[in-house]
């Protein structure tokens, strides 16, 4: 598989979120603590990262997830540059 | 002076099956409210002479099967480009059939859901992106049908394929709150149009006498549905979302 570049990744996420283009998303920033962040959230990022990436993470395995870094680590760190 | 919470002054509204019909006359009605109409249907030359009915304003045309679901967000990216971001949307495609179910095939279901509901839904799915969606609120309405949620003879595909716009406006409703979206489904009887009109002069004297016998009020006319929709689209409807309105002239009191 191609390596995933961060800045892509977190440009992916903010898509999928619909976070504005001018709010600066790192990978410490905490998911939860976005406005756009909801109780659906997690399933269009499973959906995105699926879709995208064709990996496969169950919404359970998502209750570990906090910030951007912790979601990129659930992926596998070793996917990305 | 206050502001009058039923028009639609400034409003960027999108109207699927804006050609003729309550599609058409929604159009026509909102433009005298103040909005700005973005016109989607599949017959040009129809779709122009709505187009040529509508107060002047900023209004906009698109010729579109709205069935080629690839073809739907350029509209609505280049409707937000030319006029700005979108407060209504009212989706009034549709089609019927007379068929009893002996004769429905798998195909008929697909080409009554795929107009009927998916097609809207997919409108809305794209409207609602925050790129594209007035972020002061917006409205939308989904033309269902009495039919979706009571049943008739020979309309198994319409029924269930308007009974699932209803179900769907509320779970979208739902969902949608968060961006101060809402959304209503309203549900006329028989409505004076060229599609019903076809669909009545399949069936003998009798059954369309005893059509017009369940309607209270007669028979509806496209600007009664029209003026409903406003309602919905307005300021004065900013605390209804997933309900279903029924607009049927007293066809579902009896």
């Amino acid at each position: 598989m191609e390596k995933i570049k961060k800045e892509k990744f977190i440009q992916n996420l903010k898509e999928t979120l619909e976070i504005d283009d001018d709010k600066v998303i790192t990978v410490d920033t905490n998911l939860a603590d976005l406005e756009e962040y909801d109780s659906l959230s997690v399933l269009v990022i499973v959906t995105m990262i699926e879709k995208e990436y064709k990996k496969q993470i169950s919404s359970s395995d998502f209750e570990k997830i906090t910030t951007v870094n912790s979601l990129m680590e659930l992926i596998g760190k070793e996917y990305f540059e | 002076m206050n502001k009058n919470l039923f028009d639609l002054k400034n409003k960027n509204i999108i109207i699927t099956g804006a050609s003729s019909g309550i599609g058409g006359q929604c159009a026509i009605t909102f433009a005298q409210l103040g909005a700005n109409i973005i016109l989607v249907a599949r017959n040009k030359e129809r779709l122009e002479q709505t187009f040529k009915k509508l107060k002047k304003r900023n209004h906009l045309f698109f010729v579109q099967d709205i069935t080629e679901y690839d073809k739907l967000e350029e509209i609505v990216n280049t409707s937000v480009e030319k006029i700005g971001k979108i407060s209504g949307f009212v989706h009034s495609a549709g089609v019927d059939k007379l068929l009893p179910l002996k004769l429905v095939e798998p195909d008929i279901y697909k080409e009554m859901f795929s107009v009927n509901v998916i097609s809207g839904f997919e409108l809305a799915r794209i409207i609602s992106k925050k790129k594209y969606v007035n972020k002061e609120g917006a409205s939308f309405v989904f033309i269902s049908s009495i039919m979706g949620i009571l049943g008739q003879t020979g309309k198994i595909p319409y029924c269930s394929s308007k009974g699932a716009v209803v179900s769907g406006a509320k779970a979208m409703a739902l969902e949608l709150v968060s961006k101060n979206i809402r959304v209503n489904s309203i549900l006329p009887a028989v409505v004076e149009t060229e599609m019903s009109k076809h669909v009545l002069g399949n069936l003998s004297e009798e059954s369309r006498e005893e059509i017009l016998n369940m309607h209270p009020l007669g028979l509806g006319k496209p600007d009664d549905i029209a003026y409903a929709c406003a309602f919905l689209l307005s300021d004065a409807s900013r605390w209804i979302t997933g309900s279903n309105l029924i607009v049927d002239g007293g066809y579902s009191a009896k």
